[in-house]
């Protein structure tokens, strides 16, 4: 029985990751069609539906683990990662998902990979242009951001540091997997400060919370907005947010998150509620809708939340409660109900993921890393910085 | 006398009182490959994407031709198509699908060719989904054998293959 392609087609993109990689010795026909992009591609919206996990232990080194679940479902099962992946990412920390990749990162940001779950496989990232400042401690203002720029089909990832030392002011760089290469962002915001999270990536564009520096010490730092940067034009930008309501006493806490498709954020006041906002589709009337408001009861303590996955029927939400379990909420009946993952430890973090066959090497030859060429590159961006009336003390 | 297949009413005799009864459309759909005619109701008709066309069109007057679909696989896909417009409850419906593609390979590949050729999005889905689920979990051996796939690999083509994703090897 010959298949014609196009059915083929119709029910190899039913498959998940796993079982594409066997039927790839079928035949000849079924390794071409399932290795080629087109493939890969359909294969990937087809799938943008179901729902992968990339869970993380928090205890000690911190153990992968991969589990696949659905809103019907009030379990799972979660499998340890297997190697080569599993070597890699000892001592790792996942910085984000996008269009059926993860960002790790290693040495507290200095070293970054992507990695495709699904296949196993993995690429590590070229280290940033030496200019860059390396980050040495957890809470140096260094952070970072991964995300799919769907409208040159490029996995970017952006790096951004407060300097001090060299000169004061923020330094962003984007690197770009197509070109295998780092490239500054000149438009950075100016008085602006970045908290620590990683940058959540949504609709092309990567979000993080900026806080206004107080121009005065009587000045409260007000966080009503988001820099974004656009991963298709390369630029920064800001946009307003629903201001934090009362009473904003000073434990109260804003941080914003997405799932890789929806963003949000969400309002912590302790011992009092938590809110969740989510951003509307651009074109919408309202920006930002209140999806929901927890309040924090004796009978139901938690300390935090934060959202994993946003269903598509829009119906309920996958929450993570205090890094121990994972709850689906109904936001119709405002009923919560457990979602139970086996074989995971007591402390975790959770990030869902696309299943997919996106590679990570290059068709051609990989280009060679930049050590040949030292001088000349270093010069270049010498030459860059002078022009910007930076000094550099090197 | 032109043997005609009433799918629809079994104790109504002729044409003309089918035509008379209540406000339904009928259709006669015609296998060219074989023959077959088929009286069905427009409505269960226009699942199907091409039938749906023509009778927007204004072309569907008498007898519709279907050509490359066969008369078996034709009657199948009205049993099909009629179940899923009298239907609305899901379960149903999918204990109808589990028992209805209860088929051998071969009688699965005519069905969703001839699903494709009609535009029958409904019913394609069920079959790829089902041939999907046949192959799910079963080595590239396993699966040659189930779809009569001739293996035009080699031992050496097969064996990296293997090696570069030995971690998915079952247990």
């Amino acid at each position: 029985m010959s298949l014609p392609c196009e059915m083929l087609d119709e029910i190899l993109i039913r498959l998940p990751v796993k079982d594409l990689l066997r039927a790839r010795c079928v035949s000849k026909g079924w390794c071409s069609l399932i290795d080629s992009t087109p493939f890969v591609k359909r294969h990937l919206s087809a799938n943008a539906g179901a729902g992968s996990l990339l869970i993380r232990g928090s205890a000690g080194i911190g153990n992968f683990y991969l589990a696949s679940f659905n809103a019907a479902q009030d379990e799972a099962t979660a499998l340890e990662i297997n190697d080569p992946l599993k070597t890699l990412l000892v001592g790792a920390r996942i910085q984000g998902a996008a269009n059926g990749l993860v960002c790790v990162s290693k040495n507290n940001i200095n070293q970054l990979f992507l990695i495709n779950p699904a296949t196993n496989k993995s690429r590590m990232i070229p280290s940033a242009p030496q200019e860059f400042p390396r980050s040495f401690y957890y809470n140096e203002s260094s952070v970072c951001g991964f995300g799919y720029d769907h409208i040159n089909d490029d996995y970017k990832v952006v790096k951004i540091a407060d300097c001090f030392i060299q000169f004061r002011g923020i330094m962003a760089i984007v690197y770009s997997l197509k070109t295998n290469s780092w490239k500054q962002i000149h438009n950075v915001p100016s008085n602006t400060r970045f908290t620590r999270d990683s940058g959540a990536f949504a609709d092309g564009a990567l979000y993080w919370l900026g806080i206004n520096k107080p121009v005065d010490i009587n000045d409260t730092c007000c966080k009503d907005f988001l820099v974004v940067f656009d991963l298709g034009l390369d630029q920064f930008k800001e946009i307003l947010i629903p201001a934090m309501k009362g009473p904003v006493i000073s434990f109260s806490t804003r941080c914003v998150d997405s799932d890789g498709r929806s963003l949000c954020i969400i309002d912590s006041y302790p011992d009092c509620h938590t809110d969740l906002w989510l951003m509307n589709n651009s074109g919408a009337e309202i920006p930002w809708s209140k999806l929901l408001s927890v309040e924090n009861h004796r009978t139901q303590p938690f300390r935090f939340f934060r959202p994993v996955y946003f269903s598509r029927s829009g119906e309920s939400v996958l929450l993570e409660v205090d890094n121990s379990k994972l709850v689906w909420y109904d936001l119709g009946k405002k009923a919560v109900k457990n979602f139970l993952i086996r074989g995971i430890p007591n402390k975790f973090s959770s990030h869902v993921y696309t299943e997919s066959l996106v590679k990570l090497t290059e068709d051609k030859l990989l280009q060679k890393p930049s050590q040949d060429k030292p001088e000349i590159k270093q010069q270049k961006r010498r030459d860059d910085f002078l022009s910007k009336g930076f000094k550099l003390r090197l | 006398m032109k043997k005609l297949k009433f799918i629809g009413n079994p104790l109504l005799q002729s044409r003309e009182k089918i035509n008379m009864s209540s406000d339904k459309k009928w259709l006669t759909l015609k296998t060219t490959e074989d023959n077959e005619e088929f009286v069905v109701e427009e409505s269960v008709a226009i699942m199907s994407n091409v039938i749906k066309n023509m009778v927007e069109d204004g072309c569907a007057s008498s007898v519709i031709p279907v050509p490359r679909v066969k008369g078996n696989a034709m009657g199948k896909i009205i049993e099909f198509c009629k179940k899923h417009t009298e239907e609305s409850d899901e379960k149903v419906l999918k204990e109808f699908d589990a028992e209805f593609l209860n088929l051998g390979p071969d009688a699965l590949y005519d069905l969703m060719v001839s699903a494709n050729f009609l535009e029958i999005k409904v019913l394609l889905d069920s079959v790829t989904t089902k041939v999907a689920d046949m192959i799910k979990g079963k080595s590239s051996e396993e699966i040659r054998n189930i779809l009569k796939i001739e293996n035009d690999l080699s031992a050496e083509e097969i064996e990296e293959s293997r090696r570069e994703n030995c971690w998915t090897r079952q247990e």
